[in-house]
């Protein structure tokens, strides 16, 4: 059949055609292919990875921050949420019958809640205790989930609270030693990657890594509560009898500069501190800065008495007023000629006596003088945002500066700067480091930045103890009786520093912050404590530092004092 | 031998005549194997990709594996059943063909149900079919007796007559699919038309016409709005290699990744990420190939693509050794339609083919289309045991000589 062969062959060569050109659609496919799956495939593998795998946050546990006795001041919770997405439900009828006694919510209620289909996020309960949360999450249930949330709580609310700081929304130390100690109470937190589908559920199958958290230190203060707590409800009445705009305490241990308590009011309650004044979350002890006044008479006379330009029993002869320069200092009860000795200058707080002593040593000295008890510069305790104060110097000065300093005015200190510089005298001589941190558990004392040199001796042992006589007469007969305690010794000094005006030209008649601090025993200086009442009100001329702040000093130092014999 | 009037019946008589006289059994047991070889790969990639689907987990795991089990089992029994039918009595039926494809689709329409905004689905309670799917076997049918000639024929031209008739046949299945609307499936059907003219002999003028009158449609139908921008989107995406991971290009960007992140021989079985994560939509159907290019890397695409390359190369060369027109145009019909689709599904995955919604033959999860594939090469086994005696290789040659 020769038509047969003919018959179809137009037909043939055109189904070979189309294999051929099936051919070439082969050949361009296994190029292509070659060519995505070889020579770029490195790259479509990190897109794909970049895309499926899922990076984690593992978070360690925040330490907690104790007080030297081990109360807990700064606590971490874990709590646990549990949420819906009721998207994602499919039987809410059947979840609710399974959870709702666990959850302790009526079958109803929870219907309800995981129906409503409008809604992505349902909280249905939070602080769940673990056991329950277990539970549930056991059920593996669709469209349920559980978190855990750790949520920093402070069950001695408002006590210490600048101290303690708070950390922010995203548990990040925001303040005080929440701050100071950020590193080493955070820890190192864990990761772990694992894949997720396109809808970005975990596949827990395929955890790629896992690095465990670890759980931050614990920080134990050397506050002792039971001081601060004293401490902050005698401040809170002397603020409130004498309508004062704050006040603030300090109270350290005089031999190894540990701080026991470091308060103020008013103060705020950590666990809200939105509710609160910004100001407030300020660690006062450390960062309010003032004008000493007569206080700071201490370090004048001692610096005076140390550099041999004044006796202990020299005799001056007190006019009612002294003139330095341009401006003319007076004492305040006195109108005639007295005559005083340099301990008497103490006791009665001679302002005139005071600027005498002053001028005798001269700029330089006495400049030198305040440098070495520590003004000017900060006392390196472990707390943020300690300020140094200001101390010029003396090449600056105008030529009526030292009468001013003589009296504790021109210079501004801290209150933590204060008592380091009290507590030389009833040391013997040393100045020591105030410290905070009694230890940090596990782990290493990071300090930051302050250079750990012990105590080290500023003055003479004979001249720190003539001005810790003057001192202790100052209580026993002079502006500071109030501070008297049956059967101990104390050494004090009052101060009363009339404030800078608003403006800043002079000073200001009846606004004025009046302090006292001190020590004792006498016999064996271990409890120091300075105590400021900024602007307490009340009839003229009984808003004094021995009559508003000595009272509260007296109350905190008998308590310390009884305290200190049985703490460690 | 019997002379009539009616030529066809006569060539009918001779040809069963002829069928009975072969010598040998012609089974070809390879091209059966290469089928369910395929088809077995396919149950396997389905497993793989489908085995953690949410949908699967009220079901179980292996849900869509035993699912396609049974359609491949279905497919295996029609398979089995049409190589005892000489398909040239299928020819003389073919009006019945014609009629169930056009009903089918126009059932489709009226009883159908949508699945991605196309109403291309009947549920028939126990499962649903794709009547499209099917369709297309009985289109080339239709074709296949429209265009077949006699053998008394001895023009190599087919005539205006032929071209015209089952050019309104192909209309008839185009216009019905376009309705539905299911774009992608539409331009297949074109596309298995146009190849069937082509192989018929039809004269290079008339296809040129067609494709002019298609691509006028296209336009057409693009202004008045019929035709959607998201479709022609689509279909271009492929041309844009700047193409984003949003919108038009998600599917592909997904898919290339997929395929990309494989490597050279995969992340194993079971073990693809991209395409079990979900990140590749449609990836147990239209877009099986890129699990196969994710967890078994190139080899494994290469596997995929020689296995269906050698299926085609079985279906052509059974269309060119037949003797008689009808078997020529069936067998290259249904060859040429699992070319179209490995192609362009293919090559839609990789991005050098427009993202048309069609599945992989005999490896993509659906019974629809499955078992229509068996229903194609079952008629081109038929083609194979039932042609004339004539030597394969002589015919391979001298036509290969030719074209050369």
């Amino acid at each position: 059949m020769t038509g047969v062969k003919n018959h179809f062959r137009i037909s043939r060569k055109r189904i070979y055609f189309l294999f051929i050109l099936f051919l070439i659609a082969f050949s361009l496919i296994s190029y292509r292919l070659v060519s995505i799956q070889y020579l770029d495939a490195s790259k479509y593998r990190e897109f794909a990875d970049y895309q499926h795998i899922d990076g984690f946050k593992l978070d360690s546990k925040r330490g907690k921050i104790l007080d030297r006795n081990g109360n807990e001041l700064a606590i971490s919770l874990v709590e646990k949420t549990v949420y819906a997405n009721p998207q994602e439900i499919e039987d809410p009828g059947y979840i609710a019958d399974v959870i709702s006694d666990a959850l302790d919510i009526s079958r109803d209620e929870l219907t309800k809640k995981i129906s409503d289909k409008s809604m992505g996020f349902v909280y249905l309960k939070r602080k769940i205790g673990s056991e329950e949360a277990n539970k549930i999450a056991e059920l593996n249930l669709k469209g349920i989930y559980i978190e855990n949330e750790c949520k920093r709580y402070y069950p001695q609310k408002g006590l210490a609270a600048p101290i303690i700081g708070f950390t922010g929304t995203d548990g990040n130390g925001l303040y005080g030693i929440e701050l100071q100690y950020e590193s080493i109470l955070r820890g190192v937190d864990g990761r772990t990657e694992a894949e997720k589908d396109v809808f970005g559920n975990i596949i827990p199958e395929n955890i790629k890594t896992y690095i465990e958290p670890i759980d931050g230190k614990d920080v134990i203060l050397t506050i002792d509560s039971q001081i601060q707590f004293i401490a902050e409800r005698s401040l809170a009445g002397v603020v409130e009898e004498y309508n004062a705009c704050s006040a603030i305490a300090v109270v350290m241990d005089t031999v190894n500069g540990e701080v026991l308590a470091m308060a103020s009011y008013p103060g705020f309650d950590a666990n809200n501190y939105l509710d609160y004044d910004a100001e407030l979350y300020k660690v006062a002890g450390t960062s309010f800065t003032y004008e000493p006044g007569s206080t700071f008479k201490i370090v004048n006379i001692s610096t005076a008495l140390e550099n041999g330009t004044v006796a202990a029993d020299q005799v001056f002869n007190l006019p009612p007023s002294v003139q330095v320069s341009d401006r003319i200092i007076k004492e305040i009860f006195r109108t005639g000629n007295i005559q005083y000795t340099t301990k008497e200058i103490i006791q009665h707080s001679s302002n005139v006596g005071a600027v005498l002593v002053a001028m005798g040593m001269g700029d330089k000295l006495y400049w030198e003088g305040i440098k070495k008890f520590g003004f000017g510069e900060v006392t390196g305790i472990e707390l943020p945002g300690e300020e140094s104060g200001i101390v010029h110097d003396y090449k600056s000065w105008p030529a009526s500066t030292i009468g001013a300093l003589a009296i504790g005015q021109g210079i501004s200190v801290t209150p933590l700067q204060l008592l380091r510089a009290v507590c030389v005298i009833g040391n013997d001589g040393y100045l020591i480091n105030p410290t905070i941190i009694k230890e940090v558990s596990l782990g290493k004392v990071e300090d930051s930045g302050s250079e750990s040199i012990g105590p080290r001796r500023i003055i003479s042992k004979e001249t720190a103890n003539s001005v810790k006589d003057m001192m202790l007469a100052v209580v026993e007969d002079g502006t500071g009786t109030r501070a008297q305690i049956k059967d101990v010794k104390i050494c004090g000094k009052t101060g009363t520093a009339e404030k800078v005006n608003r403006n800043g030209t002079g000073y200001s008649e009846g606004r004025s912050i009046t302090s006292f601090i001190g020590f004792g025993p006498y016999e064996d200086p271990r409890i120091a404590v300075i105590v400021i009442v900024d602007e307490p009100r009340g009839p003229d001329k009984t808003v004094w530092g021995g009559t508003v702040a000595a009272p509260v000093f007296k109350e905190i130092m008998e308590f310390s004092l009884e305290r200190i014999k049985v703490l460690k | 031998m019997l002379k009539g009037k009616n030529d066809r019946d006569i060539s009918l008589i001779d040809d069963l005549n002829s069928s009975k006289k072969r010598k040998s059994f012609r089974f070809d047991i390879l091209f059966f194997l290469a089928v369910l070889a395929a088809a077995s790969f396919g149950l396997l990639i389905i497993y793989s990709a489908t085995r953690n689907l949410l949908a699967a987990e009220a079901d179980g795991p292996m849900y869509y594996l035993k699912r396609q089990s049974i359609f491949l089992g279905a497919g295996v029994l029609l398979f089995t059943g049409l190589q005892f039918v000489n398909h040239r009595k299928i020819k003389v039926f073919w009006w019945i063909a014609a009629a169930v494809g056009v009903l089918s689709l126009s059932a489709v329409l009226l009883f159908g149900y949508e699945v991605h905004g196309s109403r291309s689905w009947i549920d028939l309670g126990l499962f649903s079919i794709q009547p499209s799917e099917f369709a297309k076997v009985f289109m080339i049918i239709t074709l296949a007796a429209l265009l077949s000639k006699r053998k008394s024929e001895k023009v190599n031209n087919i005539s205006f007559k032929k071209v015209l008739l089952s050019t309104l046949a192909a209309l008839a299945f185009i216009l019905l699919v376009l309705m539905e609307p299911d774009f992608g499936t539409a331009i297949i059907f074109l596309l298995i038309f146009l190849g069937m003219l082509f192989i018929s002999g039809a004269n290079f003028f008339y296809i040129l016409a067609i494709i002019a009158a298609a691509a006028g449609g296209f336009f057409a139908g693009l202004k008045m709005g019929i035709i959607k921008q998201y479709q022609l989107d689509r279909l271009l995406i492929f041309l844009r290699p700047d193409y984003s991971s949003e919108g038009a290009g998600y599917n592909l960007y997904q898919s290339r990744m997929a395929i990309g992140s494989g490597g050279f021989t995969g992340k194993g079985l079971f073990m693809g990420t991209q395409t079990n994560l979900s990140y590749v939509p449609e990836h147990h159907t239209d877009f099986i190939f890129s699990v196969i290019g994710e967890e078994l890397g190139f080899l494994g695409c290469l596997l995929a693509v020689v296995l269906l390359g050698f299926i085609i190369w079985k279906c052509f060369r059974i269309a060119a050794s037949s003797n008689n027109s009808f078997g020529m145009l069936l067998a290259s019909g249904v060859g040429f339609m699992i070319t179209v689709q490995v192609v362009i599904n293919i090559g839609m995955t990789i991005g050098i083919m427009p993202i048309i919604g069609i599945p992989l033959p005999f490896i993509s999860s659906g019974g629809s289309s499955l078992i229509s594939m068996l229903f194609g090469i079952a008629l081109v086994s038929n083609v194979n045991i039932y042609r004339e005696t004539r030597k394969d290789h002589e015919i391979a040659y001298e036509d290969f000589s030719d074209l050369l």
